[in-house]
């Protein structure tokens, strides 16, 4: 196989490295991109270049956020003694959706894997006992996917949480094992959230 | 009064696969017979309809042996009737490819073994009683999850489980302080005991039916000379008597040992050590029953999984007999499918077309050679 000129085949890598994406697709994004206008392809590589500068994590939640804290922790609105846990960015605009919940998040960026090498010091578990230190938040909910790290995860968290009256609860009802909450739908995501147990 | 077959394959379509050309074969409830020539394909056939079911072969964990040669992937489709329901099951494999469907739509192995499960009855491999536990696991998880396909996931997620507990106790063993590291174990202990607390129920509750079932007058023992073969379930961890087997049982014995797995660097509890006892007379057949013994008692011991498929779903499985003639004396081949004899499909692969000639209970014979399928007539 003849292989591709250097800038080509650098950006396939790149490609590749995202979730979902194989060589065959790599290999078609990069050509599409050749064949748009120069235009398309300049504010393509902006709007990445954007994210690098632009966003960060949020310092209280670690929410990715191109404000600094982002719009949740500096809304007055919010209900401030009660944190939900989850696993990514994404997880927090899924519970948003949801709409049932008005208190404030905390970002993990991940869960515990031992097999890929990820251990709570590479979790933001240590910044997230230190907002419950004052002892002003009184209810946690973990609200990690359901699979087995997820569960560990929680199961983790729900051990070194535990102090005085805090509530730890978790999600229980009608989410589905296995399931992440990115793709759970808004009504069962509802559910779970008002139907959530103590974890002990 | 005959009772309706309740799960049929009423087709099978078969491309690239082995040496068999291309083709599309219609088969009928009750008893289908192929024969042919050894080396000619009546297995490949077998084995075609065996992966269409549970997506995997009982010949070769090798996938990338299976597509006919000059080809890298093969596919399988067919027509299954599932109580008057109609089903359309497929799949596509070959290397590091395997795309399974039902209906039309992207399916999983949990959904399409609840439409169309396989028993299949093969030259009979002593790994039961010659084999390690992991054979006779792999032989009671096997009927598990045909009778329940939704256990697929809770042994996905011990297995899961398992393998970072591991790789946390590796750790523990290469890394002090392991302080850090005994937290993160109870974690995943609890993970552990929720899936162990399962399997050994579901374990324990398959062993229960399938004694019942080889208990049974006039039943699949009878096949066996000698006195009855029993079986029993042998968990891990042994709790004391009158302990359930509860995921708080569980966790506690998982604590328990816990000093013990940091030490050694892997798990030392759990149902990844359960094991089987297959006795006669109370003694271990594995040890002192003779090879003739240990066959009879494995056709036996299939038999009852069909029943208790049976018992546990509502229908029998589609059954697949690769040469008869071979497994057992002509005695017990004729006993054998007279107790097999009911409302399920067979598909029977035979060097002998002669045998089953004016057999009255044959619905459908094909006739296989160099691949090439015909009608027997
Ligand atoms: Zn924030």
């Amino acid at each position: 196989m003849t292989s591709f000129p250097g800038p080509v085949a650098r950006l396939i890598d790149e490609f590749r490295k995202l979730p979902g994406i194989g060589s065959k697709s790599a290999q078609r994004l990069v050509f599409h991109l050749i064949a748009r206008p120069a235009d398309d392809v300049r504010s393509l590589a902006a709007a990445v270049a954007d994210l690098e500068e632009g966003v960060r994590p949020c310092r209280i939640c670690h929410q990715i956020t191109d404000i600094d804290p982002c719009a949740v922790c500096s809304d007055p609105g919010r209900d401030t003694t009660v944190i939900c846990v989850v696993e990514r960015p994404s997880d927090v605009l899924a519970v948003e959706d949801s709409g049932e919940y008005r208190g404030l998040y905390h970002v993990l960026h991940g869960v515990l894997n031992p097999l890929a090498g990820i251990g709570p010091e590479a979790l933001t578990i240590a910044a997230l006992e230190q907002r419950l230190a004052p002892g002003t938040v009184h209810e946690v909910i973990l609200a990690t996917n359901a699979g087995v790290e997820g569960e560990a995860t929680a199961s983790y968290l729900a051990r070194r949480l535990a102090a005085g009256d805090l509530r730890i609860t978790r999600p229980a009802q009608g989410m589905p094992a296995g399931s992440e909450l990115e793709y759970t739908d808004r009504l069962t995501l509802a559910r779970a959230l008002r139907g959530r147990q103590n974890m002990d | 009064m005959k009772k309706p077959t309740e799960t049929v394959l009423r087709s099978l379509n078969c491309v690239s696969f082995r040496n068999l050309q291309d083709t599309h074969i219609e088969w009928c409830a009750g008893l289908n017979v192929i024969s042919g020539d050894n080396g000619h394909g009546k297995t490949n056939l077998l084995e075609a309809c065996f992966f269409l079911a549970m997506g995997r072969s009982f010949r070769t964990a090798r996938v990338d042996a299976l597509p006919r040669r000059g080809s890298s992937s093969f596919s399988l489709g067919g027509e299954v009737s599932h109580r008057q329901v109609s089903h359309r099951l497929g799949v596509k494999a070959g290397r590091g490819l395997r795309e399974r469907t039902l209906d039309g739509c992207q399916s999983d192995l949990g959904r399409t073994l609840g439409v169309l499960a396989c028993l299949v009855f093969a030259a009979p491999r002593l790994a039961l009683f010659r084999g390690g536990p992991d054979d006779r696991r792999r032989f009671l998880d096997r009927g598990i999850v045909g009778g329940k396909p939704f256990m697929v996931e809770t042994y996905r997620d011990h297995l899961r489980a398992l393998r970072q507990k591991n790789r946390l106790l590796k750790q523990a063993r290469q890394a002090r302080p392991v302080a850090a590291l005994r937290d993160q174990l109870a974690a995943f202990n609890d993970q552990l005991a929720g899936t162990a607390a399962t399997i050994r129920r579901e374990r324990e509750d398959y062993v229960k039916r399938l004694g019942k079932v080889l208990a049974r007058d006039e039943g699949p023992a009878e096949l066996v000379p000698g006195r009855r073969p029993e079986i029993s379930y042998q968990p891990h961890p042994t709790l004391e008597e009158g302990m359930t087997g509860s995921r708080e049982q569980l966790m506690a014995a998982y604590e328990e040992r816990a000093e013990d797995e940091i030490r050694r660097g892997h798990a030392l509890v759990g149902p990844q050590r359960d094991d089987l006892s297959i006795h006669q007379d109370g003694a271990e057949m594995s040890r002192f029953a003779s090879a003739g013994q240990q066959r009879a008692t494995l056709i036996a011991l299939k038999m009852s999984k069909m029943l208790v498929h049976k018992e546990m779903t509502g229908s029998y499985p589609l059954l697949l007999v690769d040469d008869v003639d071979a497994e057992l004396d002509a005695h017990r081949t004729r006993r054998a499918l007279h107790l097999l004899s009911g409302p399920y499909q067979v598909l029977v692969a035979s060097a002998s077309a002669e045998a089953w000639a004016g057999d009255r209970r044959v619905v459908r014979h094909l006739r296989v050679r160099d691949g090439i399928i015909s009608r027997f007539s």
